[in-house]
């Protein structure tokens, strides 16, 4: 392998790396979102990656978990260096660089801004809605294609195929609930089955969050265009 | 008052701003982050026309906004809804003050509401009584994100908000408007939670719960607070400009509202100076619901649109309708 495949592998699996940073609020890949401008491998194996955001003031809160995951991301590479994120043009890029790379918590980086541990709860908040939305969505397709809601009811993870369940088995691992081949197909935010006769309404709640999560999406999308200019997407991964 | 095909449309815009975030004005990168944050949000979501310089929009004239208000954008009554921030701004950016005047000056066309916080205790008791004096308030615009010495925001079931609910209440201000929404200063919890209107919506079932943006990116946990308290309505500011550019989402979210709410609690607001009521108005009175979403959301009804861009603020804010504009008693809900 020469130096410079090496080096573009690098860069790839980087960028592989990143894919797996949420946008708690969105729901969807930091990459997707635009929201990774650069990213570099030095020769010792240093790595950094520059983010930003569709506006001056976006929550300090959903920045920092970004900023957070995405070092730790790149520090699961094994052969990576010293790992830098870098959070460009936010009004707490200072504060939120310094934090993330000094190893501190979102509660000592803004001392008497925030209490131990409450990101972590907003993180499930997070999850949750977007459990809620791909239930939503998997559900509407599999009526579509003829499921009786009763059908929904009894369904296990294990009677579809894996490729429609993706989404909805990451975020119940990342909640902690069972997301094995017989963990029931739609449930609630406890990981219990929903009865047939409480389905439909479930996901109805689904499908309102879907939209909410999607009307952001194309908010902070457009609003990302409009600082940086419309170049800046990536191709989606879906 | 704005006609399309014979019909009156009469119009309250629920969200207006009258802010000065001149160089001048400007205290410090906050208040121009603030501002320029302002400003890409007019031109992410506006028709190309209807994007100002950025001169313009860090201070705009009394005779602009009475052009695009009154002259020009169909609006019968505009309701200020007060932004202090005065941290960013050397006075302040968007003040009851600043509104009042104008308010003062046109008294059958504009209202200026106030805000309060219940962390000043019974000093800001007083401060609103004084408030509601000075101003004649009907309404009131909290913001319960904002941090101050050592608290990272309230809720509005705190119980010193309660206090500050009564006096509301009291004092004849029957209209809470609530912004939930991006927060400035770092603060760990989520801003958006609507929870707390749940609480305060029950505790007071006189007053009138206005949550702007209809708790967007919160939407259903604002919905199913909203199904709950017949009190709650949600404001569409921020909602209304997707009309332009992503018509499917604002199809969406209106058909979302009208499925958990009903036509009768969905306020019009354009967040003016971020977007101006012509456009927004005009391309409303035309919207339908997508054929291929209208097996999930139903249709738009003249009716609706007609409640929603003024008729339901007409009714929580006591202002008189010409009998053109009406909908047909058998349409109108129980007063």
């Amino acid at each position: 392998m020469t130096a410079v495949t090496d080096a573009v592998d690098r860069v790839t699996a980087v960028n592989a790396a990143l894919a797996a940073v949420l946008d708690p609020e969105l729901d969807r890949p930091i990459t997707d979102l635009g929201f990774v401008r650069a990213v570099s491998v030095g020769a010792d194996g240093a790595v950094e990656a520059r983010l930003r955001l569709p506006t001056y003031f976006c929550a300090p809160n959903f920045a920092w978990l970004m900023v957070e995951d995405a070092r730790r991301a790149l520090a699961g590479l094994t052969w990576a260096g010293r790992c830098t994120v870098v959070l460009e043009d936010h009004f707490a890029s200072d504060e939120i660089n310094q934090g993330v790379d000094c190893g501190k918590s979102f509660a000592e980086t803004f001392p008497g801004l925030a209490d131990a541990g409450r990101l972590e709860e907003l993180r499930a908040v997070f999850l949750r809605k977007g459990h809620l939305a791909a239930q939503a969505g998997l559900g509407r397709r599999l009526l579509e294609r003829g499921w009786t809601i009763r059908q929904l009811a009894e369904a296990r993870l294990g009677d579809l195929p894996e490729r429609l369940t993706v989404t909805l088995r990451r975020r119940r691992t990342a909640l902690g609930l069972p997301a094995d081949a017989t963990a029931p197909l739609f449930t609630d935010d406890h990981g219990h089955a929903v009865p047939a006769v409480g389905l439909e309404r479930h996901l109805r709640r689904g499908r309102t969050a879907a939209v909410g999560i999607g009307t952001n999406t194309e908010l902070c999308e457009g609003l990302l265009a409009t600082r940086y200019g419309s170049g800046h997407r990536r191709e989606k991964a879906s | 008052m704005y006609r399309k095909d014979g019909v009156d449309y009469f119009v309250v815009d629920g969200h207006i701003h009258f802010w000065d975030a001149s160089e001048e004005n400007t205290a410090n990168k906050y208040g121009e982050g603030f501002i320029r944050c302002f400003y890409d949000y007019q031109r992410n979501l506006s028709p190309q026309e209807w994007v100002w310089s950025l001169e313009k929009f860090r201070k705009y004239t009394e005779q602009d906004l009475v052009h695009d208000l009154f002259e020009t954008g169909y609006v019968d009554w505009g309701i200020f809804q007060p932004t202090y921030l005065n941290e960013f701004y050397r006075s302040g950016f968007n003040t009851t003050e600043a509104n009042g005047r104008l308010a003062r000056k046109y008294p059958d066309r504009l209202i200026a509401n106030g805000s309060f916080d219940p962390r000043e205790g019974e000093a800001g008791l007083e401060r609103l009584r004084q408030l509601a004096a000075e101003w004649n308030l009907r309404g009131v615009k909290l913001y319960t994100a904002e941090w101050r010495g050592s608290s990272k925001g309230w809720k509005l079931s705190d119980p010193e908000a309660q206090d500050y609910l009564a006096l509301c209440e009291e004092l004849g201000i029957r209209n809470i408007h609530v912004h939930k929404g991006p927060t400035i200063w770092p603060l760990d919890r989520d801003a958006f939670d609507v929870a707390d209107v749940d609480h305060a919506a029950t505790a007071f079932p006189g007053l009138n719960f206005v949550v702007e943006h209809s708790g967007l990116p919160r939407l259903e946990d604002f919905c199913w607070i909203a199904t709950q308290e017949p009190n709650v309505y949600a404001g569409l500011s921020v909602v209304m400009p997707f009309i332009h550019s992503r018509p499917r989402y604002f199809a969406q979210v209106i058909g979302e509202l009208l499925y958990w709410l009903d036509e009768d609690r969905i306020v019009f607001g354009s967040d003016y100076a971020i977007w101006s009521p012509k456009w927004l108005i005009e391309k409303f009175v035309d919207f339908q619901i997508p054929e291929d979403l209208q097996g999930e959301y139903g249709t738009l009804t003249t009716h609706a649109k007609r409640k929603i861009l003024g008729l339901n603020h007409a009714r929580l804010y006591d202002l008189k309708v010409p009998e053109s504009a009406q909908v047909p008693s058998a349409a109108r809900v129980g007063a």
